[in-house]
């Protein structure tokens, strides 16, 4: 039996045609580079109706009628920014409402300065929530809003609705952690180490740069090594630059963290894991979930590892509201917005969940039974013809 | 070590000297069995090289020859004999220096005998502090001590901050040393499992003929490694006192320019943290009276 042997005439000719491609890639990337790139994020129309302090709150222009009467609110993260939602035409959550007669208003929570840097949990979710919470059920003459949430947004929509029941219609938590009491995610783990005090004593408000530098070593072999070698490998292909561009825009867009909001979360959250057992407290209000009795959708990330399946599914056992769905997408904690695939699973199924559970417009369900009615009677023809 | 050696300055120069010269023997031997075994031959026959292969031989058969004349009990002893005449404090000062130096240099020692020595894959539970530690402890021990001493006078409380900032600025370098060299165990060990899968492979007669999935085999590992590390507790640890180091030594840094910035007509963070606070109560109070208001017009 021949002894194995290293193939290095397959290697060196693999790597001499490997030198010939880098240069046309090379020759093509310097001209995709060179050329003029589409790279916007955020480009759905909106309006801003509300501003408060750094706070704003976008109403997106509705491309269709509305399907329902009730208007959703998306509240994001206040780590890095709510352009994800948005990232770009045809890979945007926010556009697939739109066209499916959803009318979407989305909090902008802007730039902290070393002036917020007091500014609580209390203050985000019993003032700024609650105020745009009112300014929409006022302009829309409604009692109730839908509210969805966004991993740590998704925490404050969570003790919104425990402590204000009666303006929420529909909660909707997707990536939302609300159980920290897991090894499961390294942030999980990490935080349990982490001076907070120092921290926050020292630099104020948590920088973004920090935070980002802290997310890129979460897996420094894909996002600092791997993601890049990628980008050479499609340096001559316009429209893969374009969406890496896109990307690394909304990545490194990163707003400081409020100092004393980051403190509490850490505390009261990661350390404690006051939420889950009802023992938060927000102003001299405890957070209590079982005062959570609207219907709940609960959506996470099976391979999501900064918020995993274990920080995600207990919240629907410890709710009040007897309507109550998980539901574990096979993704992560971003690809879940931004991924083609898992936007084509999420949309449809959010909405359809919604419809299930609102008042659908006069005018919508009379067009939808006449389409109905159509569609039987085409039926009922082409079964004629055959 | 004894009570009389850590104060004696003779016993602590000829323990170094000592110890300095079986390093430099041991690492003069292994250099010259590497030219004999062939593997600078090259470099050995050309002039050049050879002509700094024999200065590297005489500069180390002179350091030698120092080093044992030095170490000679009479001769270092008049040798020191002068240094008598230097104030007790310079003394006190050398004779600190030197101890916690001897216990660093000791431990490199140690450090670079093990060098070679295979790393365990995918641990990271008994990762080589020493080197760290024993920079920590030597400065902790030996050299903060003078960073720490009473200011006096005037501008005693000026001074104070200044030497408050060195010392935080050496406290910070040493963690983020060891946070860093942590970060970079990873790399060193996915390519020694890459070397053995490799090597694993070849016997196999699977050795991949694309280098791309040699590169994916490898990012694959290092993933890996890179998990198995932020799960570790030595990490944890690392990270934590990195963060709190560097938290310690800006606080302390930004002391140092609050006094910059009070000779100018600049207001300092402090001032406007102040203002900042008295401002968010003030507001909180306004919304708070608005919100009562409009409610009770309604």
């Amino acid at each position: 039996m021949e002894a194995p042997r290293i193939p290095v005439d397959l290697i060196l000719s693999k790597l001499a045609e490997d030198t010939e491609k880098f240069h046309e890639r090379v020759k093509k990337g310097s001209d995709v580079l060179l050329d003029k790139l589409d790279t916007q994020i955020a480009t759905t129309p909106y309006d801003i109706e509300y501003e408060e302090d750094r706070v704003k709150l976008k109403h997106y222009k509705p491309v269709t009628e509305s399907l329902l009467k009730t208007p959703l609110l998306i509240i994001y993260a206040l780590i890095n920014r709510e352009t994800m939602l948005d990232l770009q035409p045809g890979r945007s959550v926010v556009q697939s409402f739109l066209e499916k007669g959803i009318d979407v208003y989305m909090v902008d929570w802007g730039y902290p300065t070393r002036k917020d840097k007091f500014i609580t949990i209390d203050d985000h979710v019993n003032g700024y929530m609650d105020n745009i919470v009112d300014y929409i059920l006022k302009k829309h003459k409604v009692k109730k809003i839908n509210l969805m949430g966004i991993c740590m947004g998704g925490s404050f929509c969570v003790m919104y609705s425990a402590l204000h029941p009666g303006k929420v219609r529909n909660l909707i938590t997707t990536v939302t952690p609300t159980n920290f009491e897991t090894d499961q995610g390294l942030l999980h783990i990490w935080m349990k180490y982490i001076d907070v005090d120092s921290l926050v004593d020292t630099f104020g408000n948590m920088p973004g740069d920090m935070m980002n530098f802290g997310f890129l070593i979460l897996n420094p072999a894909r996002l600092m090594i791997d993601k890049y070698v990628g980008l050479l490998e499609n340096i001559g292909d316009k429209v893969f630059v374009e969406n890496f561009v896109r990307m690394e825009k909304w990545i490194f867009d990163s707003p400081d963290v409020v100092g004393e909001t980051f403190r509490q979360f850490v505390i009261d959250c990661y350390k404690k894991n006051l939420l889950i057992q009802n023992k938060m407290m927000l102003g001299d209000q405890r957070v209590n979930l079982k005062k959570i009795t609207m219907p709940l959708l609960n959506i996470y990330g099976r391979y999501d590892h900064l918020v995993p399946p274990a920080a995600c599914d207990l919240l629907s056992s410890k709710v009040g509201s007897k309507d109550v769905q998980d539901d574990c997408l096979e993704t992560g904690h971003i690809g879940i917005y931004v991924s083609s695939r898992i936007q084509n699973k999420l949309v449809p199924r959010i909405v359809k969940w919604l419809e299930e559970r609102d008042t659908i417009k006069k005018t919508k369900r009379k067009k939808a039974a006449t389409k109905t009615v159509k569609k039987a009677e085409e039926k009922v023809v082409s079964k004629r013809k055959n | 070590m004894t009570d009389t050696d850590k104060t004696d300055p003779e016993a602590k120069f000829s323990e170094w000297l000592n110890s300095a010269n079986e390093f430099w023997g041991s690492m003069g031997k292994i250099w010259q069995d590497s030219l004999q075994t062939g593997c600078a031959s090259a470099m050995r026959d050309k002039s050049d090289n050879g002509g700094s292969q024999k200065g590297w031989e005489s500069a180390f058969r002179m350091w030698r020859l120092f080093a044992s004349s030095m170490t000679d009990p009479s001769f270092s002893g008049t040798f020191l004999k002068g240094s008598n005449a230097m104030p007790d404090a310079f003394l006190k000062v050398a004779g600190a220096g030197l101890t916690g130096f001897l216990q660093f240099y000791q431990k490199w020692q140690e450090k670079a005998g093990r060098i070679g020595k295979s790393t365990k894959a995918y641990s990271f539970d008994n990762f080589d502090r020493e080197m760290f530690a024993a920079w920590k402890e030597l400065y902790e021990q030996e050299i903060r001590q003078f960073l720490k001493i009473p200011q006096f006078g005037l501008l005693r409380g000026y001074q104070g901050r200044f030497m408050e900032g060195l010392d935080e600025f050496n406290i910070f370098q040493s963690s983020m040393a060891e946070f860093i060299h942590l970060l970079s165990l990873p790399i060193e060990k996915s390519f020694n499992v890459l070397q053995q899968q490799l090597e694993e492979l070849e016997k196999n007669g699977k050795f991949p003929s694309d280098p791309h999935d040699i590169y994916r085999l490898w990012v694959k590992i290092l993933e890996g490694h890179f998990m198995t590390l932020f799960k570790s507790q030595e990490y944890g640890e690392s990270l934590a006192s990195a963060l709190k180091d560097m938290g310690f030594f800006i606080s302390a840094k930004d002391n140092l320019l609050h006094d910059v910035l009070q000779s100018l007509p600049i207001p300092t963070n402090k001032e406007m943290d102040e203002l900042y606070k008295d401002f968010y109560l003030l507001k909180k109070k306004v919304k708070e009276l608005d919100k009562k208001f409009e409610a009770g017009g309604k």
